[in-house]
Protein backbone atom coordinates (compact mmCIF):
# COMPACT_ATOMS: atom_id res chain seq x y z
CA UNK A 1 0.00 0.00 0.00
CA UNK A 2 2.93 2.52 0.64
CA UNK A 3 4.31 1.86 -2.07
CA UNK A 4 1.27 2.35 -4.29
CA UNK A 5 0.94 5.57 -2.58
CA UNK A 6 4.89 6.94 -2.99
CA UNK A 7 3.86 5.45 -6.74
CA UNK A 8 1.05 7.51 -7.08
CA UNK A 9 2.69 10.96 -5.44
CA UNK A 10 5.68 10.33 -7.55
CA UNK A 11 3.63 10.34 -10.83
CA UNK A 12 1.63 13.35 -9.92
CA UNK A 13 4.83 15.23 -9.07
CA UNK A 14 6.58 14.07 -12.56
CA UNK A 15 2.47 14.78 -14.23
CA UNK A 16 1.91 18.28 -12.99
CA UNK A 17 5.90 19.05 -13.87
CA UNK A 18 5.61 17.94 -17.33
CA UNK A 19 2.35 19.56 -17.53
CA UNK A 20 3.41 22.77 -16.43
CA UNK A 21 6.43 22.90 -18.81
CA UNK A 22 4.46 21.80 -21.84
CA UNK A 23 1.52 24.27 -21.31
CA UNK A 24 3.75 27.68 -19.84
CA UNK A 25 3.47 30.74 -22.05
CA UNK A 26 6.18 31.19 -25.03
CA UNK A 27 5.64 35.46 -25.21
CA UNK A 28 5.99 36.52 -28.13
CA UNK A 29 9.25 35.48 -29.76
CA UNK A 30 8.59 37.50 -33.11
CA UNK A 31 7.85 40.81 -31.06
CA UNK A 32 10.70 40.47 -29.31
CA UNK A 33 12.96 39.69 -31.98
CA UNK A 34 11.39 42.91 -34.16
CA UNK A 35 12.38 44.81 -31.40
CA UNK A 36 15.81 43.96 -30.71
CA UNK A 37 17.00 43.60 -34.50
CA UNK A 38 17.98 46.77 -36.67
CA UNK A 39 15.48 47.18 -39.48
CA UNK A 40 15.31 47.83 -43.25
CA UNK A 41 16.86 51.51 -42.47
CA UNK A 42 19.84 50.27 -40.72
CA UNK A 43 20.82 50.89 -37.58
CA UNK A 44 19.33 53.18 -35.39
CA UNK A 45 21.87 55.70 -33.51
CA UNK A 46 21.85 56.25 -29.92
CA UNK A 47 22.71 58.84 -27.94
CA UNK A 48 22.90 59.24 -24.24
CA UNK A 49 23.10 62.27 -21.69
CA UNK A 50 22.96 62.76 -18.14
CA UNK A 51 20.08 63.80 -16.44
CA UNK A 52 20.79 65.94 -13.20
CA UNK A 53 24.25 66.06 -13.78
CA UNK A 54 26.29 66.16 -10.90
CA UNK A 55 23.88 65.63 -8.09
CA UNK A 56 23.30 62.67 -5.96
CA UNK A 57 20.49 61.20 -8.95
CA UNK A 58 22.32 61.40 -12.03
CA UNK A 59 20.88 59.57 -14.16
CA UNK A 60 21.34 58.28 -17.49
CA UNK A 61 18.62 58.92 -20.45
CA UNK A 62 19.07 56.95 -24.19
CA UNK A 63 17.47 58.38 -26.69
CA UNK A 64 17.36 56.00 -29.56
CA UNK A 65 16.51 57.42 -33.48
CA UNK A 66 15.58 55.83 -35.93
CA UNK A 67 16.33 57.12 -39.67
CA UNK A 68 12.27 57.01 -40.46
CA UNK A 69 10.03 60.14 -38.48
CA UNK A 70 7.54 58.84 -36.22
CA UNK A 71 6.42 59.48 -32.69
CA UNK A 72 8.38 59.75 -29.72
CA UNK A 73 8.07 57.40 -26.76
CA UNK A 74 9.76 57.82 -23.52
CA UNK A 75 9.73 54.94 -21.06
CA UNK A 76 10.66 54.84 -17.54
CA UNK A 77 11.92 52.06 -15.16
CA UNK A 78 13.37 52.55 -11.57
CA UNK A 79 10.57 55.43 -10.45
CA UNK A 80 10.20 52.95 -7.48
CA UNK A 81 13.93 51.45 -6.79
CA UNK A 82 12.73 48.16 -5.64
CA UNK A 83 10.92 47.28 -9.09
CA UNK A 84 13.50 45.58 -10.55
CA UNK A 85 11.62 44.07 -13.67
CA UNK A 86 10.88 47.46 -14.94
CA UNK A 87 14.50 48.84 -14.63
CA UNK A 88 15.87 45.46 -16.13
CA UNK A 89 13.53 46.10 -19.04
CA UNK A 90 14.23 49.76 -19.51
CA UNK A 91 17.68 48.79 -19.55
CA UNK A 92 17.06 46.42 -22.41
CA UNK A 93 15.34 48.53 -24.43
CA UNK A 94 18.17 51.56 -24.01
CA UNK A 95 19.57 48.48 -26.91
CA UNK A 96 16.29 48.08 -29.18
CA UNK A 97 15.86 49.64 -32.53
CA UNK A 98 12.57 51.43 -33.34
CA UNK A 99 11.58 51.12 -37.26
CA UNK A 100 10.41 54.62 -37.14
CA UNK A 101 10.49 57.52 -34.62
CA UNK A 102 12.68 57.45 -31.25
CA UNK A 103 12.53 56.00 -28.04
CA UNK A 104 13.93 57.63 -24.88
CA UNK A 105 14.69 55.35 -21.87
CA UNK A 106 15.23 56.36 -18.31
CA UNK A 107 16.12 53.17 -17.17
CA UNK A 108 16.77 54.33 -13.18
CA UNK A 109 14.49 57.25 -12.63
CA UNK A 110 14.88 57.24 -9.39
CA UNK A 111 19.41 56.44 -9.16
CA UNK A 112 19.24 56.71 -4.66
CA UNK A 113 16.25 54.54 -4.35
CA UNK A 114 17.35 52.26 -7.65
CA UNK A 115 21.12 51.95 -5.70
CA UNK A 116 19.43 51.26 -2.01
CA UNK A 117 16.97 49.21 -3.56
CA UNK A 118 13.62 50.72 -1.61
CA UNK A 119 10.73 52.11 -3.17
CA UNK A 120 11.27 55.99 -1.98
CA UNK A 121 14.53 57.87 -2.51
CA UNK A 122 15.44 60.94 -0.72
CA UNK A 123 12.76 63.03 -1.03
CA UNK A 124 9.89 60.70 -0.85
CA UNK A 125 7.96 58.87 -3.36
CA UNK A 126 8.69 59.80 -6.55
CA UNK A 127 5.61 58.72 -8.33
CA UNK A 128 3.21 61.35 -6.15
CA UNK A 129 5.63 64.33 -6.84
CA UNK A 130 4.58 65.71 -10.45
CA UNK A 131 1.26 67.35 -9.40
CA UNK A 132 -0.97 68.66 -12.83
CA UNK A 133 -0.69 72.25 -13.69
CA UNK A 134 1.90 72.83 -10.99
CA UNK A 135 5.83 72.42 -11.29
CA UNK A 136 7.02 69.03 -9.98
CA UNK A 137 7.92 69.23 -5.99
CA UNK A 138 11.34 68.52 -5.77
CA UNK A 139 14.40 68.89 -7.48
CA UNK A 140 14.66 65.84 -8.97
CA UNK A 141 10.90 65.42 -10.24
CA UNK A 142 11.72 68.65 -11.82
CA UNK A 143 14.73 67.21 -13.45
CA UNK A 144 12.96 64.43 -15.04
CA UNK A 145 9.88 66.46 -16.25
CA UNK A 146 12.41 69.18 -17.73
CA UNK A 147 13.41 66.40 -19.55
CA UNK A 148 10.12 65.16 -20.63
CA UNK A 149 9.07 68.59 -21.65
CA UNK A 150 11.91 68.54 -24.09
CA UNK A 151 11.73 65.50 -25.76
CA UNK A 152 8.15 66.22 -25.70
CA UNK A 153 6.68 62.55 -26.21
CA UNK A 154 3.66 61.34 -27.90
CA UNK A 155 3.72 58.51 -25.81
CA UNK A 156 4.90 57.33 -22.28
CA UNK A 157 5.18 53.90 -20.78
CA UNK A 158 5.90 54.02 -17.10
CA UNK A 159 7.18 50.73 -15.43
CA UNK A 160 5.91 49.34 -12.11
CA UNK A 161 5.35 46.49 -9.93
CA UNK A 162 2.82 45.51 -7.23
CA UNK A 163 3.12 43.10 -4.44
CA UNK A 164 -0.93 41.92 -4.97
CA UNK A 165 -3.63 41.66 -7.57
CA UNK A 166 -6.14 44.70 -8.18
CA UNK A 167 -9.54 43.64 -7.38
CA UNK A 168 -8.41 40.64 -5.67
CA UNK A 169 -6.46 42.24 -3.10
CA UNK A 170 -7.61 45.65 -1.91
CA UNK A 171 -4.51 47.25 -1.04
CA UNK A 172 -2.52 46.67 -4.70
CA UNK A 173 -3.18 47.53 -7.94
CA UNK A 174 -0.74 44.34 -9.68
CA UNK A 175 -1.42 43.08 -13.37
CA UNK A 176 -3.45 46.08 -14.13
CA UNK A 177 -2.27 48.71 -16.94
CA UNK A 178 -3.55 52.12 -16.20
CA UNK A 179 -4.06 54.47 -18.80
CA UNK A 180 -4.62 58.17 -20.81
CA UNK A 181 -8.00 58.59 -22.53
CA UNK A 182 -5.39 59.06 -25.62
CA UNK A 183 -3.95 55.49 -25.22
CA UNK A 184 -5.30 52.25 -26.34
CA UNK A 185 -5.36 50.48 -23.17
CA UNK A 186 -7.65 47.47 -24.27
CA UNK A 187 -6.39 46.64 -27.03
CA UNK A 188 -2.48 46.43 -25.65
CA UNK A 189 -4.24 44.34 -22.48
CA UNK A 190 -5.34 41.97 -25.10
CA UNK A 191 -1.99 41.10 -26.64
CA UNK A 192 -0.53 40.45 -23.23
CA UNK A 193 -3.26 38.53 -22.03
CA UNK A 194 -2.53 36.37 -25.21
CA UNK A 195 1.05 36.11 -25.16
CA UNK A 196 2.02 36.32 -20.85
CA UNK A 197 -0.72 34.82 -19.20
CA UNK A 198 -1.81 31.20 -19.03
CA UNK A 199 -5.79 30.28 -18.69
CA UNK A 200 -4.87 28.49 -15.86
CA UNK A 201 -4.04 31.83 -13.96
CA UNK A 202 -7.36 33.98 -14.24
CA UNK A 203 -6.67 36.12 -11.46
CA UNK A 204 -3.15 37.03 -12.98
CA UNK A 205 -4.88 38.22 -16.75
CA UNK A 206 -4.52 42.36 -16.91
CA UNK A 207 -6.77 44.72 -17.04
CA UNK A 208 -7.27 48.45 -18.15
CA UNK A 209 -8.16 51.38 -16.53
CA UNK A 210 -8.54 54.60 -17.52
CA UNK A 211 -6.92 56.57 -15.22
CA UNK A 212 -8.00 60.51 -14.56
CA UNK A 213 -5.47 62.79 -15.82
CA UNK A 214 -4.37 65.80 -13.23
CA UNK A 215 -2.95 63.33 -10.78
CA UNK A 216 0.21 63.50 -8.93
CA UNK A 217 1.66 60.69 -11.09
CA UNK A 218 4.35 61.05 -13.78
CA UNK A 219 2.01 59.44 -16.27
CA UNK A 220 -1.12 61.83 -15.57
CA UNK A 221 1.13 64.71 -15.66
CA UNK A 222 2.31 63.69 -18.99
CA UNK A 223 -1.22 63.13 -20.39
CA UNK A 224 -3.07 66.18 -18.85
CA UNK A 225 -0.25 68.50 -20.13
CA UNK A 226 1.28 66.93 -23.18
CA UNK A 227 -1.66 65.30 -24.32
CA UNK A 228 0.40 62.14 -24.90
CA UNK A 229 -1.15 58.51 -24.54
CA UNK A 230 0.59 57.67 -21.21
CA UNK A 231 0.61 54.10 -19.54
CA UNK A 232 1.56 52.62 -15.91
CA UNK A 233 2.36 49.15 -16.40
CA UNK A 234 1.69 47.24 -13.18
CA UNK A 235 3.09 43.72 -12.97
CA UNK A 236 2.77 41.49 -9.37
CA UNK A 237 4.80 39.47 -7.37
CA UNK A 238 1.63 37.75 -6.15
CA UNK A 239 2.91 33.93 -7.34
CA UNK A 240 4.85 35.07 -9.97
CA UNK A 241 8.90 34.97 -10.35
CA UNK A 242 11.41 37.48 -11.43
CA UNK A 243 11.90 36.20 -15.03
CA UNK A 244 8.24 35.93 -15.06
CA UNK A 245 7.48 39.51 -13.68
CA UNK A 246 10.61 40.71 -16.47
CA UNK A 247 9.19 39.34 -19.09
CA UNK A 248 6.00 40.59 -18.77
CA UNK A 249 7.10 43.93 -18.93
CA UNK A 250 9.42 43.51 -21.65
CA UNK A 251 6.44 42.50 -23.37
CA UNK A 252 4.22 45.58 -22.54
CA UNK A 253 6.93 47.74 -23.85
CA UNK A 254 7.18 45.93 -27.19
CA UNK A 255 3.36 46.35 -27.74
CA UNK A 256 3.08 49.52 -26.51
CA UNK A 257 5.38 50.24 -28.68
CA UNK A 258 4.10 48.76 -31.48
CA UNK A 259 0.20 49.76 -31.21
CA UNK A 260 1.95 53.36 -31.22
CA UNK A 261 3.54 52.91 -34.58
CA UNK A 262 7.36 52.64 -33.76
CA UNK A 263 8.12 49.22 -34.01
CA UNK A 264 6.62 47.52 -37.66
CA UNK A 265 4.82 44.13 -36.21
CA UNK A 266 1.25 42.93 -37.25
CA UNK A 267 -0.15 39.91 -35.50
CA UNK A 268 0.27 37.13 -37.75
CA UNK A 269 -1.89 34.27 -37.97
CA UNK A 270 -0.30 31.01 -36.28
CA UNK A 271 2.39 29.03 -38.77
CA UNK A 272 2.91 32.27 -40.58
CA UNK A 273 5.93 34.74 -40.54
CA UNK A 274 6.16 38.04 -42.12
CA UNK A 275 8.68 38.00 -44.62
CA UNK A 276 10.26 41.47 -43.39
CA UNK A 277 10.47 39.52 -39.78
CA UNK A 278 11.76 36.32 -41.12
CA UNK A 279 15.71 36.75 -41.07
CA UNK A 280 14.96 39.08 -37.84
CA UNK A 281 13.20 36.06 -35.83
CA UNK A 282 16.13 33.50 -37.21
CA UNK A 283 18.72 35.63 -36.27
CA UNK A 284 17.29 35.96 -33.11
CA UNK A 285 15.26 32.85 -32.07
CA UNK A 286 18.65 31.65 -30.54
CA UNK A 287 19.44 34.54 -28.26
CA UNK A 288 15.95 34.52 -27.26
CA UNK A 289 15.14 31.33 -25.93
CA UNK A 290 18.68 31.38 -23.80
CA UNK A 291 17.47 34.21 -22.86
CA UNK A 292 14.27 33.00 -21.24
CA UNK A 293 16.27 30.21 -19.84
CA UNK A 294 18.58 32.18 -18.41
CA UNK A 295 15.61 34.38 -16.58
CA UNK A 296 14.23 31.53 -15.22
CA UNK B 1 -12.08 -25.97 1.91
CA UNK B 2 -13.02 -22.88 3.35
CA UNK B 3 -16.29 -20.69 2.95
CA UNK B 4 -14.14 -18.12 1.18
CA UNK B 5 -12.89 -20.35 -1.53
CA UNK B 6 -16.12 -22.70 -1.67
CA UNK B 7 -18.49 -20.85 -4.27
CA UNK B 8 -21.50 -22.67 -3.44
CA UNK B 9 -20.94 -21.74 0.51
CA UNK B 10 -24.00 -20.64 2.15
CA UNK B 11 -23.87 -16.62 2.78
CA UNK B 12 -22.70 -15.92 6.15
CA UNK B 13 -23.90 -12.42 8.36
CA UNK B 14 -21.84 -11.36 10.35
CA UNK B 15 -23.34 -9.03 12.98
CA UNK B 16 -19.69 -7.43 13.76
CA UNK B 17 -18.81 -6.95 10.26
CA UNK B 18 -22.46 -4.93 9.82
CA UNK B 19 -21.01 -2.91 12.62
CA UNK B 20 -17.75 -2.37 11.08
CA UNK B 21 -19.49 -0.98 8.29
CA UNK B 22 -21.58 1.52 9.79
CA UNK B 23 -19.50 2.44 12.70
CA UNK B 24 -18.57 6.43 12.65
CA UNK B 25 -15.26 6.04 13.96
CA UNK B 26 -13.95 3.74 11.49
CA UNK B 27 -16.09 5.59 8.56
CA UNK B 28 -13.93 8.92 10.60
CA UNK B 29 -10.53 7.08 10.24
CA UNK B 30 -11.19 5.84 7.05
CA UNK B 31 -12.34 9.50 6.01
CA UNK B 32 -9.23 11.01 6.96
CA UNK B 33 -6.61 8.76 5.50
CA UNK B 34 -8.41 7.00 2.72
CA UNK B 35 -6.30 6.80 -0.78
CA UNK B 36 -8.92 8.82 -1.95
CA UNK B 37 -8.16 11.44 0.34
CA UNK B 38 -4.31 11.52 0.20
CA UNK B 39 -4.56 11.66 -3.80
CA UNK B 40 -7.05 14.38 -3.63
CA UNK B 41 -4.36 16.34 -1.23
CA UNK B 42 -1.35 15.83 -3.35
CA UNK B 43 -3.77 17.25 -6.53
CA UNK B 44 -4.40 20.40 -4.66
CA UNK B 45 -0.70 20.79 -3.46
CA UNK B 46 1.68 19.71 -5.50
CA UNK B 47 1.04 21.32 -8.59
CA UNK B 48 -0.08 24.49 -6.99
CA UNK B 49 3.49 24.44 -4.92
CA UNK B 50 5.37 23.58 -7.79
CA UNK B 51 4.14 26.63 -9.56
CA UNK B 52 4.79 28.88 -6.57
CA UNK B 53 8.28 27.48 -6.71
CA UNK B 54 8.86 28.33 -9.88
CA UNK B 55 5.88 29.87 -11.81
CA UNK B 56 7.03 28.35 -15.03
CA UNK B 57 5.69 25.02 -13.35
CA UNK B 58 2.30 26.33 -13.65
CA UNK B 59 0.03 24.07 -15.19
CA UNK B 60 -3.73 23.38 -15.56
CA UNK B 61 -3.72 20.65 -12.76
CA UNK B 62 -2.62 23.85 -10.32
CA UNK B 63 -5.70 25.63 -10.98
CA UNK B 64 -7.61 24.14 -7.94
CA UNK B 65 -5.27 25.12 -5.71
CA UNK B 66 -4.26 28.30 -7.25
CA UNK B 67 -8.01 29.15 -6.62
CA UNK B 68 -8.48 28.48 -3.23
CA UNK B 69 -5.16 29.97 -2.45
CA UNK B 70 -6.02 33.33 -3.91
CA UNK B 71 -9.14 33.34 -2.90
CA UNK B 72 -7.33 32.73 0.63
CA UNK B 73 -5.33 35.85 0.38
CA UNK B 74 -8.00 37.84 -1.14
CA UNK B 75 -10.30 37.15 2.45
CA UNK B 76 -7.76 37.42 4.35
CA UNK B 77 -5.88 40.74 3.04
CA UNK B 78 -9.63 42.07 3.53
CA UNK B 79 -9.19 40.80 6.90
CA UNK B 80 -5.93 41.57 7.74
CA UNK B 81 -4.20 43.63 5.25
CA UNK B 82 -0.62 43.49 6.75
CA UNK B 83 0.18 39.64 6.54
CA UNK B 84 2.65 38.69 3.99
CA UNK B 85 1.21 36.44 1.42
CA UNK B 86 3.55 33.31 2.20
CA UNK B 87 1.66 33.49 5.72
CA UNK B 88 -1.45 32.21 3.95
CA UNK B 89 0.49 28.73 3.24
CA UNK B 90 -1.01 27.71 6.52
CA UNK B 91 -4.66 28.10 6.10
CA UNK B 92 -4.14 26.54 2.73
CA UNK B 93 -2.85 23.57 3.91
CA UNK B 94 -5.37 23.19 6.25
CA UNK B 95 -8.06 23.97 3.56
CA UNK B 96 -7.06 21.45 1.08
CA UNK B 97 -6.57 18.81 3.61
CA UNK B 98 -10.76 19.55 4.79
CA UNK B 99 -11.54 19.58 1.09
CA UNK B 100 -9.62 16.19 0.62
CA UNK B 101 -11.02 15.01 3.97
CA UNK B 102 -14.70 15.94 2.19
CA UNK B 103 -14.05 14.25 -0.75
CA UNK B 104 -12.36 11.06 1.21
CA UNK B 105 -15.75 10.81 3.26
CA UNK B 106 -17.76 10.92 0.28
CA UNK B 107 -16.15 8.17 -1.57
CA UNK B 108 -16.18 5.89 1.51
CA UNK B 109 -20.18 6.77 2.34
CA UNK B 110 -20.65 5.89 -1.47
CA UNK B 111 -18.55 2.82 -1.01
CA UNK B 112 -20.79 1.27 1.69
CA UNK B 113 -23.98 2.27 1.00
CA UNK B 114 -23.40 0.91 -2.09
CA UNK B 115 -21.70 -2.37 -0.27
CA UNK B 116 -24.71 -1.89 2.31
CA UNK B 117 -27.23 -2.04 -0.66
CA UNK B 118 -25.66 -5.62 -2.05
CA UNK B 119 -28.22 -8.30 -2.00
CA UNK B 120 -27.01 -10.08 0.70
CA UNK B 121 -25.54 -13.36 -0.27
CA UNK B 122 -24.01 -12.45 -3.40
CA UNK B 123 -20.42 -12.01 -1.84
CA UNK B 124 -19.09 -14.11 0.95
CA UNK B 125 -18.25 -12.26 4.06
CA UNK B 126 -14.08 -12.68 3.62
CA UNK B 127 -14.79 -10.33 0.58
CA UNK B 128 -16.91 -7.45 2.34
CA UNK B 129 -14.46 -7.71 5.02
CA UNK B 130 -11.73 -7.56 2.09
CA UNK B 131 -13.54 -4.40 1.09
CA UNK B 132 -14.00 -2.65 4.38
Amino acid sequence: MRRRRALAAVTALAGTATAGLTSSQTGNDRLLSVARTPGEGGEASTSTERLLPGTVHETPLYAIESHRDGPTAMVFGGIHGDERSGIRVAHEVADWHPDAGTIVVVPETNRVAVENDTRRGTSGDLNRQFPGDESPTTSLAAGIWDAVERYDPDVVLDLHRSLGIYGLHREYVGQVVFHSAAARGKPLVDALNDDAVPWYLPFHRFTAQESTAGGPLLFQKAAHELDAATYLFETTEFLLNQATRTQQARLVTAHVLALHGLLEFEQAPANSTPSNTQAKTAADSTETSSETRADS
Amino acid sequence: MTASSDPNAEPVSHPQERELRTSPFLLVRRALTSPVTIATYILLVVPFALGWLKTELFSPLALPGYVLYSVGTAIGNALAPRFEFWVYWIPFLGSCYGLAVSVGAGCEWLRVRSVGTEPEGTKSADEQRRRL
